[in-house]
């Protein structure tokens, strides 16, 4: 049996890691969505960069991605003020959409002006293909894992508070405003860094699955954050192993399954197979117990 | 209801002062031309009709909005500059109990205010949130994650919470909705010996009897101000009718006549 080479074996890994912990912030916040926009909004930044530079360096790239996907973030922010009618989820959900219609459009254009777009490789940015992982995606993703491990411990103490109840959180003078923007941002980066493995369009699913699947076991922030990101390796783990045998068991026509997919499918069943395990053998909560 | 204590607590100086402060959401005002000045050592209760903007003077006390005009002193301070000293109990529906935390949990968070980021929570801190759980009756309850508690239970950790914080001021949005008589008499009770120790309360509250027996300070609000002062003098039947409308007020004011029956009811 193939082996998985050895870069994209680890971008996998540590990308799951990542995606379950911030994933798991993002899932607490109710802003799973927000995930979704930045990776909509990182794709056509990506384009785009490769339009106006002509070059695949994943940093150009990425800058491109990056700068992009938070401008959606902030252009979210930027709406849900303005025109308070944007209640919930219609904000993002317009601007994940409009995103993708205008990096659409763009690929058509390009398409018709440069030769050879599917070679670029841009393509791998859609639904993610392991096999275009070079060593320095992989490193970049273990720095950013890095960063959001010590961010996260950095501010350990405050962070459950702010999740939980943000307007207390103010109230008692916390650096509220600094820990909300070090999470967007961690995680635009986080999304832009990991697209050649997971792509735009599915990424999203990647924030909700990990942290549904552990949910119903813990009951404890710290848990709760340590067994989503664990979760996400063992997943990113699996992933590639996955893939490969899948492409060998399906010979010629199994050549260049996308990894994002796969990846998203291993987390949700197992996030289905968790949401039933609770219902079944999860004892019943004592919510009628009276009060001593 | 104690003269002398009243005296003294109108000698200090006020905990909370706001001069010409309007909020609007919009175009539309939310609270217009408040002028309010509420006694340190007092338990003063906030009183008026649904949309009154009750919930607004609480956030703007708190420094959570913005007055288009107007300025707020917090414990003689600029509201921002009274963050951490202010402890606040919010409404139960205010935030998702399905947060992976414990009841001791959210005392601990209390401890929070005024610690440097940096400083790990110490004895000091866990023996503040112990005792806060052990003031609102929770400590059988401590190791209990939120989600399995009911909604009696979320309003005294909210509380254990603002006791943890060991704060000269505390507000309270309708602290009592949906809980049961037992727990409102020990909240009340509890409000009273925090007071005794000089601390001062703000809680919105919709029972005019317990307001009128319990709470020495009160503020009538519909919009405007209508009336501020010792509840002896401000919870009158005019100017009860002047904040509910006049048949309302009348019915309130009708009820709360007889102190006696009002006992019957609770117990």
């Amino acid at each position: 049996m193939n082996t998985p080479d050895a870069a994209v074996a680890f971008a996998c890994l540590t990308a799951g890691g990542l995606y379950g912990l911030l994933g798991s912030m993002a899932f607490l916040r109710r802003q799973s969505l927000r995930g979704d926009v930045l990776a909509h909004g990182a794709w056509p930044g990506v384009l785009l960069a490769f339009a106006l530079t002509g070059q695949r360096s994943p940093a150009i790239l990425g800058l491109g991605a990056l700068v992009s996907a938070l401008g959606m973030n902030y252009l979210i922010s930027f709406l849900e003020r303005q025109f308070p009618r944007l209640k919930g989820d219609a904000a993002p959900a317009l601007l994940l959409s409009g995103s993708f219609a205008v990096a659409s459009v763009i690929w058509s254009l390009m398409q018709r002006h440069t030769e050879g777009l599917g070679q670029a490789g841009l393509k791998s940015f859609l639904l993610g293909q392991a096999a275009s992982v070079q060593w320095q995606d992989t490193w970049s993703l273990i720095l950013v894992f890095a960063l959001a491990t010590l961010s996260v411990l950095f501010f350990w103490r405050d962070l459950p508070g702010v999740l939980f109840d943000r307007d207390q959180a103010i109230i008692q003078g916390r650096p509220v405003k600094m820990i909300e923007w070090l999470l967007e941002l961690l995680l635009a980066i986080a999304v832009v860094t990991g697209l050649t493995i997971v792509g735009v369009v599915v990424l999203s699913a990647l924030f909700v699955a990990i942290p549904l699947a552990v949910r119903p076991f813990t009951h404890r922030f710290g848990p709760f954050l340590l067994a989503s990101t664990l979760l996400g390796t063992m997943i990113g783990m699996a992933t590639p192993w996955i893939v490969i045998s899948l492409e060998s068991g399906f010979g010629n026509s199994g050549r260049g399954i996308p990894t994002g997919p796969i990846f998203v499918l291993a987390a949700s069943l197992l996030a289905f197979t968790s949401l039933l395990v609770a219902h079944f053998f999860a004892r019943k909560s004592p919510k009628e117990l009276p009060t001593p | 209801m104690n003269e002398p204590r009243q005296k003294e607590a109108k000698k200090t100086k006020s905990v909370v002062r706001l001069e010409d402060v309007t909020v609007a959401y919009g175009d539309r005002p939310a609270l217009w031309d408040i002028d309010l000045d509420i006694p340190a050592g007092s338990l003063t209760a906030v009183v008026g009709p649904n949309g009154a903007g009750k919930t607004t003077l609480m956030k703007t006390m708190l420094g959570l909005l913005k007055p288009a005009t107007g300025r707020v002193e917090i414990l003689g301070l600029p509201v921002r500059d009274a963050r951490g000293k202010v402890a606040f109990v919010p409404q139960r529906g205010a935030v998702d109990w399905d947060f992976p935390a414990t009841v001791a949990d959210i005392a601990l968070m209390g401890t929070h205010a005024g610690l440097p980021w940096w400083k790990p929570l110490g004895v000091n801190e866990k023996g503040r949130a112990k005792l806060a759980l052990d003031q609102v009756g929770l400590t059988s309850l401590s190791h209990r994650p939120l989600n399995q508690l009911s909604g009696g239970q979320q309003q005294r950790a909210f509380l254990a919470r603002a006791l943890a914080q060991n704060a000269p001021l505390l507000v309270l949005d309708e602290p009592f909705q949906g809980i049961d008589a037992l727990t409102e008499k020990t909240m009340l009770a509890l409000f009273q010996d925090l007071k005794a120790e000089g601390r001062s309360l703000i809680v919105v509250h919709h029972d005019l009897h317990t307001v009128r027996d319990l709470f020495d300070h009160c503020v009538l609000l519909n919009v405007r101000v209508v009336a501020s002062g010792p509840t002896k003098t401000t919870l009158t039947d005019q100017n009860l009718r002047s904040t509910y409308g006049p048949r309302l007020g009348l019915d309130v004011a009708r009820t709360s006549e007889s102190p006696q029956s009002v006992q019957l009811r609770d117990s």
